[in-house]
């Protein structure tokens, strides 16, 4: 699940505390809205999580999380089925590192963490998509106001459901380009809590084998780029050259979704140019973001090669990731 | 596009509201001009599926082939069968914790890859992560259990 | 996941309709054959997710998918223009009103099928798009939202699409002297 979703559960554990939550104001700026549900509260928490996976051809999947936060940035994330079965991957945040240690697999995954500020995730959805605001239903027992983001073709792309009181995320769906349903992601219990410093340590077995969080184990070519930030829960899974060499793809998945990351010398992606329309990267070059079977498929340049990123992230996530491979 | 065609189109692939199909029929029973259009995109309907190319028979033959090795190989499909195995009842709770305890077993028994020795196709595949996150999810009715 | 004679069973019942669509969009029986094979390896490697209470026919919509993508992505490549350039009609421009005798004998020879291999040989010399299209709805009988989801085009795309093509194919019989 996403940090910024388990960022809710900070205030809301404090306000279980407090007084009754405070009567529901007017309909608040969308914007404004969209930045305060993005960003981090203040104090510590556990909560627990639910997140649904949907795709045409199957039934839907879901698997669970405990998150526990500190106000510092620090993060623990467990991954389980359901709350009552042991923790089957453990996820640490701390300070500017990340690790996964997945026991099963006796193997551990490192990377750095690329952290972006609640205005700039904002100004890259607000680049992207409309936002309005509605009323929403409620959500963990809390009245909801609900943030809609369209693409320019007006189909909904991210629905939010914000809590009136503190502005906290507590629920989000994500859709895929032709409208269905991709992903729900929702706060199923929360609770304030000081969660103990040793938390956000992994003590991993001697001689665990440690890979990459956002690199392939497997045989690289020289030179090629890695993206620094790839959506929670996915891991590159595959890796292989096409065209005599040319071209190199890595495959990442998290289980139920899956994209690619393409990359070839020169100056065309292999596949040629998406046609869709013309997106803003971070470091001010150009992308083109389009369609591609149920998904989406974004192209763009950076550092002499092409790049091609497609399949069924949303489109924000795959800028996100372009970002991350762009910036030297 | 003409409004004849577009209505012989709709008509043709069973597209028409019932209404506006009574009417086009009327047409055509009337027109002979616009039922023989319609007659000729039978016909040449009749043609292309007379004269597609069939599957030649030792691309059939090689599909079937791989089709038979692949749901024989063990790496993936044993454990997948062992998981359908542990019945629906179960859930994933114990199965994903029995299938990550199989698939240690399986990192160590350290099965070869595909393309291991072939630089040439400097492939790559992490099965046992592949598998294991798989497992990760359990079915779900979909639902979303807030209240309105 | 699918039982072992499941994926067997798949190749006979869709192998020829696949087929039929990748040498729609490559004209040869070589590229056909390879793209039809990398597109069902695909889905041979998938195998594993696949959920059973599906139907095969959308695991097959699945495979023309991938196939399609795929022969885009060399199209492209070899092309280095994208496929999703609006292309024009296919180049002939015949007044609408042909003579109603010119018609009637196309018919004839068509409804007594005698120009099988003519119709093909005016296929092949359709646009990419048309060609795709007439080989899914016409030749392997898809419904509009199954070709529309496999292309990757809105609805409204593939029926002005189908029948545009339908439209060349019939110009093209006219053209190539198929009245006798």
């Amino acid at each position: 699940m996403k940090a910024e979703l388990f960022l809710a559960a900070l205030l809301l554990a404090t306000i279980a505390s407090l007084s009754a939550p405070a009567a529901a104001r007017e309909r608040p700026d969308a914007a404004e809205l969209l930045v305060a549900a993005l960003s981090s509260p203040a104090t510590g928490y556990e909560a627990q999580g639910r997140i649904q996976s949907f795709a045409p051809g199957r039934k839907p999947r879901a698997l669970g999380m405990t998150v526990y936060f500190l106000p510092d940035g620090r993060l623990r994330r467990e991954v389980r089925a359901s709350p009552r079965k042991p923790a089957e991957q453990v996820y640490i945040e701390d300070g500017g590192r990340r690790e996964l240690y997945w026991p099963a697999l006796a193997t551990a995954w490192k990377g750095t963490v690329t952290h972006e500020s609640a205005a700039d995730r904002a100004a890259r959805l607000l680049a992207l998509y409309s936002v309005s605001v509605s009323t929403g239903g409620r959500v963990v027992k809390r009245a909801t106001w609900r943030l809609d983001l369209r693409g320019p073709d007006g189909v909904l792309r991210r629905a939010y459901w914000v809590d009136r009181a503190e502005g906290l995320l507590l629920k989000c769906e994500e859709y895929r380009p032709d409208g269905s349903l991709l992903r729900r992601e929702r706060l199923t219990a929360l609770g304030a809590a000081r969660p103990d410093q040793g938390l956000f340590r992994l003590d991993l077995p001697p001689d665990t084998p440690v890979a990459s969080l956002t690199a392939p184990r497997g045989a690289a070519v020289p030179g090629a780029g890695f993206p620094r930030w790839i959506p929670d829960g996915f891991l590159a899974l595959e890796s292989r050259t096409e065209d005599s060499g040319r071209s190199y793809v890595v495959g990442y998945g998290d289980g139920v979704e899956t994209f690619e990351l393409r990359q070839t010398l020169g100056a065309k992606p292999d596949g040629g140019e998406t046609s869709g329309r013309t997106v803003r990267l971070k470091n001010g070059g150009r992308g083109v973001l389009g369609r591609e079977a149920d998904g989406s498929r974004l192209t763009f340049q950076a550092g002499g090669r092409a790049y091609a990123i497609s399949g069924e992230i949303p489109e924000d996530e795959m800028m996100r990731v372009a970002d991350s491979l762009a910036t030297p | 596009m003409t409004d004849d065609e577009e209505k012989l189109t709709d008509y043709f692939d069973g597209r028409m509201a019932p209404a506006e199909k009574a009417a086009f029929e009327a047409r055509l029973a009337a027109e002979p001009a616009l039922e023989r259009r319609l007659r000729l995109l039978r016909a040449m309907r009749a043609s292309l599926k007379a004269g597609a190319p069939a599957m030649p028979a030792d691309l059939k033959a090689s599909l079937k082939r791989q089709a038979r090795e692949r749901a024989s190989r063990p790496r993936v499909s044993w454990l997948e069968s062992l998981r359908a195995a542990l019945g629906p009842g179960l859930g994933c709770g114990v199965g994903a914790a029995f299938v990550a305890a199989l698939l240690a077993v399986a990192v160590k028994l350290a099965l070869p890859r595909r393309h291991a020795a072939d630089p040439a196709a400097a492939e790559w595949k992490d099965d046992a992560a592949a598998a294991g996150l798989k497992g990760l999810w359990i079915d779900d009715d979909g639902r979303d259990s807030d209240e309105g | 996941m699918l039982e072992r004679d499941a994926l067997e069973r798949f190749v006979d019942e869709f192998g020829d309709h696949a087929y039929s669509f990748a040498f729609s969009l490559c004209g040869n029986e070589d590229d056909a054959k390879e793209l039809v094979q990398k597109a069902f390896v695909k889905i041979f490697d998938k195998a594993a997710s696949y959920d059973a209470s599906q139907s095969l026919e959308s695991w097959y919509m699945t495979v023309l998918k991938n196939l399609f993508l795929d022969w885009k992505r060399s199209w492209d490549r070899k092309h280095k223009v994208s496929l999703d350039e609006p292309t024009d009609y296919d180049g002939l421009t015949v007044a609408d009103s042909v003579p109603d005798e010119r018609e009637e004998a196309l018919l004839d020879r068509l409804e007594r099928a005698e120009e099988v291999r003519n119709v093909h040989r005016a296929l092949s010399r359709l646009t990419k798009e048309s060609r795709a299209v007439l080989t899914m709805i016409d030749v392997n009988g898809m419904g509009y939202e199954d070709a529309a989801r496999a292309l990757g085009w809105p609805l409204g795309t593939v029926r002005s699409r189908v029948s545009r093509a339908r439209a060349s194919l019939r110009t093209r019989l006219l053209a190539m002297g198929v009245t006798a």
